[in-house]
């Protein structure tokens, strides 16, 4: 503890608290690293699990040096986020949920990369279960990220009403995107 | 011209009341927000380096194909984004005609918004959109069309940053 508490006074982590441009910086850019990040990634994940099956599956690695660069960006600046503020963030259970899904995502998209593109024929190889499975793990890893990020400034009971409300609008959407695609037949009864 | 306007003009009473009674639904919003900006800033950027000449081997005419759920997002981005200005005095206890008037950040998105929208005139009224549409794979596309991805790029990620500098302008 004495470690944060000197980490939470340090000259970096007080000159970042009183400027008027690094702190809101840092933070601008930790929401750009994450867009290019989850977004890419994101993509990649709803391709495998069928979005926009006529897109070719291969050359969406050669986007993934923009999805490394979002994660470099985000391990800086989140790095420098958990040193501003240590004694708060790191007594707070929410900030290791997020974490562990960002690791947990990582991983999948790790599994994903050696799986799928690391593999002659990708398309082949996402139609697999086992590629499926790691492409929806990695969605709903980012969706409690995200969660978790957003509600780390409010109270225990804002943050479990919150988990919940957005549990219940996601499942409402993919229901009501489930049910007008299979009218329309944009997805196939297997 | 924004200071004539009656302070509490584009204030909603149920939306204020949504936020007054229940505490969840503005971090909701804030979700919705990011998640949204993650769909569309996250495949614009896909589609603007590849434009730019980034991932050749992927034709520009079926990566469009993913354009749609970009709208989705921008659908998401907007809807919560109007929950955070017409709730805002729930919340902060300022006029949104006010966050208008003071916040430069606000300011700067709204214009950035606007000229990203201006930049997809050009992509169509150029012709450029027809001209992608038949980009196959390995194909290079136009400087014009470049000029419009690398714009595009700028100004997509200059709405995340001013955006995400909003609070500390009001």
């Amino acid at each position: 503890m004495e470690f944060l508490v000197a980490l939470e006074a340090s000259a970096f982590s007080m000159w970042v608290k009183e400027s008027s441009t690094a702190y809101v910086a840092v933070l601008a850019f930790h929401t750009i690293g994450l867009t290019f990040l989850v977004g890419i990634s994101g993509a990649t994940a709803m391709r495998i699990l069928g979005v926009v099956p006529s897109m070719p599956l291969a050359p969406m690695a050669d986007f993934f040096p923009l999805m490394l660069v979002g994660f470099l960006i985000n391990l800086l600046t989140g790095s420098v986020l958990l040193c501003l503020y240590p004694t708060d963030y790191l007594v707070d259970p929410v900030i290791y949920i997020k974490l562990a899904a960002i690791v947990v995502a990582l991983v999948m998209i790790n599994k994903i990369n050696t799986h799928v593109f690391a593999h002659e024929d990708p398309e082949t190889r996402a139609q697999t279960k086992t590629a499926k499975r790691y492409a929806a793990t990695l969605l709903c890893m980012w969706l409690i990220s995200i969660v978790a990020g957003r509600v780390i400034a409010y109270t225990l009971p804002t943050r479990l009403q919150t988990a919940a409300a957005v549990l219940i609008v996601v499942s409402a959407v993919l229901l009501v995107g489930y049910l007008v695609g299979r009218s329309r037949g944009w997805i196939k009864s297997s | 011209m924004l200071e004539q306007l009656p302070e509490t003009l584009f204030q909603l009473a149920f939306v204020e009341e949504l936020i007054g009674t229940y505490r969840w639904v503005w971090p909701l919003c804030e979700v919705i927000h990011f998640i949204g900006l993650t769909f569309l800033v996250g495949i614009i950027t896909i589609f603007d380096i590849r434009l730019m000449g980034v991932a050749k081997s992927m034709p520009l005419s079926e990566l469009r194909r993913l354009l749609p759920w970009s709208v989705f997002g921008f659908v998401l981005c907007v809807l919560s984004g109007l929950v955070f200005f017409t709730g805002l005095w729930a919340n902060v206890k300022v006029h949104p005609v006010e966050a208008l008037v003071i916040d430069p950040y606000l300011q700067i998105k709204l214009l950035f918004i606007a000229f990203a929208g201006i930049n997809i005139l050009v992509l169509y009224q150029s012709g450029m959109s027809k001209v992608i549409e038949n980009l196959g794979p390995g194909e290079d596309a136009p400087a014009l069309a470049k000029f419009i991805g690398a714009t595009s790029l700028f100004l997509w990620v200059g709405v995340v940053y001013w955006g995400r500098l909003i609070p500390w302008g009001i």
